[in-house]
């Protein structure tokens, strides 16, 4: 046992071993840490894009109006795939925090409230900014899979016999307007007690949902005008004339 | 001089490329790596020495890469550990350990009440076979507290799990110990 230390220095001039460069260390290290941070950058945009559905969706604006299909329908709007996508992503955000340099160090509990905060977060930012919106539009025009959900949640919607009816505005008079709904089918929309929401602007191709009361063959007394959920309207300064 | 130097500043003067530095090292630390490598499996004293050597290669040339803010003896450990676990992986071989009843002696005075709870009848042979058939996990944290008197950080970094593991695994490892014992 005595020569190990003399075998161990032999062997490394014998071999000509030399000793990896700093920079090596120094890239090791940035690497691992460049790969946590854009993992949860990533996480965060696929998470800010499910706010985008769900908010956006008009759905939070929409609920007060429909109160016995609440339950039934919070269930529906959950982007369940978006949240799965999100699911899997975090998990490999926990996995790279833990192989980062001394990431072992923190708790399991830990780095799971550490990243669902920071996560989070970001998530709300770059919803607010607006980041979340081209994804969204890219992923809607790009991925059949995320446009027919699309399709499908604003669906949800339009439920005539609840008195709420999705369409936009075919043609517009004093005491109300027609509206052709999702299904092409033409309703008379009766406005004389109605709210308009604030987004809502009263012009032919306004994307509305109406929630009121079906009186009689396709007429229907309005309580509220609502925008059409999923279709957050444009900046009035932006709206073609 | 440099007997009296502390792990780090060897470590320091290694990565500038000094063997004499490494060789104190080395002298430092092969015995009670020697003894720990042997802790983790059935390996032989040859097999052990051939680990050894391989780790201490592992330390000279990844010297640079050194994180001066773990211990020496934490960095050590770890690269110890795992050449032995690739060693094994390697050779196919179980972790099925062999520990001397030096140690097992050791372990025993340092286990809170468990000489007293203890039948003074029992062998050490028998507390031996209880330690080796312990789960490697438990094995190895009551390992390098008990016979290496590392402390909580230190462990921590050698396995690299939390702190908080650390702690549960030793607390579940006396419990288990002190249950088979008594």
């Amino acid at each position: 046992m005595a020569d190990i230390n003399s075998k161990i220095l032999a062997e490394i001039q014998k071999k000509r071993l030399e000793q990896k460069p700093s920079w090596f260390f120094i890239l090791q290290n940035i690497l691992a840490w460049t790969l946590v941070v854009s993992g949860v950058v990533l996480t965060s945009l696929l998470l800010s894009t499910v706010f985008e559905l769900i908010l956006a969706s008009g759905a939070i604006e929409v609920f007060p109006f429909l109160r016995n299909l609440f339950w039934h329908k919070i269930w529906q709007i959950i982007p369940v795939m978006s949240l799965l996508f999100v699911g899997l992503f975090f998990i490999l955000d926990f996995l790279l925090i833990r192989r980062a340099p001394k990431g072992y160090r923190l708790t399991q509990q830990s780095v799971v409230i550490i990243l669902l905060l920071v996560v989070s977060g970001l998530a709300y930012l770059f919803f607010s900014i607006g980041l979340s919106r081209p994804i969204h539009n890219f992923s809607q025009e790009r991925i059949p899979a995320y446009a027919s959900s699309l399709e499908k949640r604003q669906r949800l919607w339009h439920n005539p016999e609840d008195g709420a009816i999705m369409g936009k505005i075919a043609l517009l008079d004093n005491d109300g307007f027609i509206l052709e709904d999702i299904k092409e089918r033409r309703w008379i929309v009766d406005i004389s007690k109605a709210h308009f929401d604030q987004n809502v602007e009263k012009i032919v191709g306004e994307n509305v949902l109406v929630i009121g009361e079906v009186t009689e063959n396709m007429t229907i007394k309005a309580k509220d005008i609502l925008p059409r959920p999923g279709m957050r309207p444009l900046p009035r300064h932006m709206r073609r004339k | 001089m440099k007997r009296d130097s502390s792990d780090e500043k060897l470590m320091k003067m290694v990565a500038q490329g000094d063997e004499e530095s490494l060789g104190v090292l080395i002298n430092r630390y092969q015995k009670k790596l020697l003894r720990f490598i042997s802790s983790l499996g059935k390996i032989s004293l040859q097999d052990a020495e051939d680990i050894l050597q391989e780790s201490f290669i592992k330390v000279y040339v990844n010297a640079k890469g050194f994180d001066a803010s773990l211990s020496f003896s934490a960095w050590v450990y770890r690269i110890a550990r795992n050449s032995t676990y690739s060693w094994m992986r390697s050779m196919r071989a179980r972790p099925h350990i062999v520990i001397s009843v030096e140690d097992v002696e050791i372990l025993l005075k340092s286990t809170e009440n468990m000489a007293e709870t203890m039948d003074s009848k029992i062998k050490l042979e028998k507390v031996k076979e209880v330690i080796e058939s312990l789960p490697n996990k438990y094995r190895e944290v009551l390992w390098l507290q008990l016979i290496d008197e590392k402390d909580y950080q230190e462990i921590s970094d050698i396995l690299k799990i939390p702190k908080s593991t650390v702690a549960t695994r030793l607390s579940r490892a006396k419990k288990k110990l002190q249950q088979w014992l008594i």
